[in-house]
């Protein structure tokens, strides 16, 4: 007992819905209970590109129209550039809708040509659950007195981008769907400002445009916003925001600092890619959760009850906190040095590791080009606190590093009490000579260095020995591995 | 209603009888459905179920029923739950389905497809043990008729 075999069709069915669409027609030659299983897969998805695609497509939703058989989500990927396609298209989305979808996605691939989606024909069908739209018309869908008088109760989900629609347009879209909970309007260049009100249940909305928009929406919880200018994103009512998650180029202190202020619940703040205008984190008592990338000058920070701290980028930061923040349990700083790193650089990480009043639990370093250190430059420089990195991540792009003097720096910038590191044999064992000969040091700080290796075989650990008189075993290896150093200072 | 019952007895198809709490059992919707029903006597018995996968159930309802228990401790308990044999797998969806335990038969199912995923139809014949009942002829003409599927 016990094969596949003995599963009744309602049962494959139920697991085919686990697999997409292209997925499921690939294993549907398993047997005649697959197959069967197959035939009435309730979610479709299709990318059409060529004519014998489009046939395949025509063929599968002939069946489904003739068997009546219920479609739940539908999927359509259009990746053909001639609008001779759209009347079949048309013919597709009557099927999808005549057969009960309630889950809809168009997505015009190559964004050449402009189907007008008759969306008041799914409104007024009254079961559309999520409607995700990329690069198609709204411009010429006729908006006859019926259409704007439709509501539309069960649409919860609402995605726009590179659509091309109007103010009118989307006031008449949000006006028909007054129960949506999730909207994305995604750089529609159309729209010259955009307004969300009447929204009493909206709780996720994500907004990239770079035309002014006003939000009075008091339900939101999440709200992610992106233009080039953070002050034409005006919200008159966010009382219940969580999350601010926010990639402008250019920010405005003042502004920043009026968002974060005013809603008593702000957990999370996420700052992306402002690379003009310097802003200070004022006073937040709510903020747990604060992460920001690619950020070039950043002030000062007060958030005393902050849990978790991410800094993601090319430079170094310059974190000032204006207190400890004794909640802090994960503090991660992410690196990609852009240039060569060396010895100013090495005292630029140890400085910003031991200014910023808080301790970092983590430092993750992709490495991609360094120069010989000179190790009496970072001797020479002014003494600072030695900073205490629990975890360093180190990562190269290259995988042929023999500099003895970088594991030095490494070690004296960020004083890690554990080293994770993925890379090559030979650098592993580059690493793992100097752990050894410092160790040995008669005046040496490292008092201890463990090391072990990751098998990808048995998916677990092994500690590497390291026997006197004998060399580590060198392979020419390029394979990239996994290994961890557990330092004792 | 039979609330007094705390204790309720099940006896899978291979006369094994399991004593099980009855807030643990009716994780099954088909054996609280009987409990509301009141028409629960002595003994459920389960003749869909041998004792080898209604041991597995009752050692996830169990884990699942624990106080106490972390997100992260469930999800390990979960990860190592659903890494058994095909045939076990197998075993379980019938039975989540016949006790309608939709939490059970969701990570199952998800299962079966993850280990489907990125194979060709012969690796899955091999692994899940499925014959193929198709001749040459018919296997053919299907995989003809979407040739799309393999490009």
């Amino acid at each position: 007992m016990g094969t596949a075999d003995m599963l009744p069709v309602c049962l494959i069915r139920k697991i085919l819905c686990y697999l997409s669409y292209e997925e499921a027609s690939r294993i549907r030659i398993l047997s005649k209970t697959w197959l069967l299983a197959w035939l009435d897969h309730p979610n479709l998805e299709f990318t059409v590109s060529s004519g014998k695609t489009i046939t395949i497509v025509d063929h599968v939703m002939e069946r489904y129209k003739n068997g009546n058989i219920p479609i739940d989500k539908f999927e359509l990927h259009n990746s053909t550039k001639s609008d001779h396609i759209f009347p079949l298209i048309d013919r597709w989305l009557g099927i999808a809708l005549q057969n009960g979808v309630r889950h809809l996605e168009y997505i015009d691939v190559e964004l050449s040509t402009s189907y007008p989606f008759p969306i008041f024909k799914f409104f007024e069908a009254n079961f559309l659950r999520e409607l995700v739209l990329t690069g198609c018309d709204l411009m010429h869908v006729s908006l006859s007195s019926a259409s704007q008088a439709v509501t539309c109760h069960s649409l919860r989900n609402l995605s726009l981008s590179l659509v091309r629609l109007d103010n009118n347009m989307l006031q008449t879209i949000l006006s028909s769907c007054p129960f949506i909970v999730d909207l994305i309007i995604g750089y529609c260049s159309r729209l010259k400002n955009i307004e969300i009100r009447n929204l009493p249940n909206i709780r996720s909305l994500v907004i990239g445009n770079d035309q002014p928009v006003k939000i009075q929406a008091p339900s939101l919880e999440y709200l992610y916003y992106s233009s080039s200018c953070l002050n034409k994103l005006n919200i008159v009512e966010h009382k219940n925001l969580k999350t601010l998650d926010i990639s402008c180029t250019e920010i405005s202190d003042v502004y920043l600092n009026h968002l974060i202020s005013i809603p008593y619940c702000l957990e999370k703040l996420l700052l992306a890619n402002i690379a003009f205008g310097r802003f200070d984190i004022c006073r937040s008592q709510s903020l747990k959760v604060l992460k920001i990338h690619n950020c070039k000058i950043i002030g000062a920070i007060d958030a005393p009850n902050l849990v978790l701290l991410e800094y993601k980028g090319n430079d170094i930061p310059q974190l000032k906190f204006a207190q400890e923040s004794r909640q802090l349990r994960q503090s991660q700083m992410i690196l990609y040095p852009l240039f060569n790193v060396d010895s100013a650089w090495f005292c630029q990480l140890r400085k910003s590791l031991s200014d910023s009043t808080i301790s970092w639990s983590q430092v993750t370093i992709y490495f991609h080009k360094c120069e010989e250190i000179n190790m009496r430059d970072l001797l020479l420089q002014p003494r600072v606190a030695i900073p205490k990195v629990d975890i360093l991540d180190v990562n190269f792009s290259r995988p042929n590093w023999e500099f003895p003097t970088f594991v030095d720096a490494l070690l004296w910038s960020c004083h890690p009490r554990k080293l994770n590191l993925q890379s090559t044999t030979t650098i592993f064992t580059c690493f793992m000579y100097r752990f050894m000969q410092m160790k040995n040091m008669r005046h040496g700080q490292l008092k201890e260095a463990k090391a072990y290796k990751f098998d990808q075989k048995s998916k677990s650990w092994h500690p590497v020995e390291h026997k006197r008189g004998r060399d580590f075993p060198i392979r020419t290896s390029s394979k990239s591995k996994k290994y961890f150093f557990l330092l004792d200072w | 209603m039979s609330s007094s019952t705390k204790f309720l007895t099940l006896k899978t198809c291979d006369d094994k009888k399991f004593v099980l709490d009855e807030a643990i059992a009716v994780r099954s919707q088909t054996i609280k459905n009987m409990v509301e029903d009141d028409c629960v006597s002595n003994v459920i018995p389960l003749p869909n179920v041998n004792s080898k996968t209604m041991t597995k159930v009752i050692e996830y309802w169990k884990k699942h029923s624990e106080e106490g228990v972390s997100k992260d401790v469930l999800m390990d308990f979960d990860k190592a739950f659903v890494k058994v044999h095909h045939s076990i797998l197998h075993a379980l969806i019938l039975a989540a389905n016949f006790l309608n335990d939709k939490e059970i038969l969701d990570m199952m199912c998800q299962e079966v497809a993850d280990r489907i995923k990125g194979k060709t139809p012969e690796e899955i014949r091999k692994e899940f043990d499925i014959k193929n009942d198709f001749t040459p002829e018919e296997e053919e003409e299907i995989r003809k008729e979407n040739a799309w599927a393999f490009e």
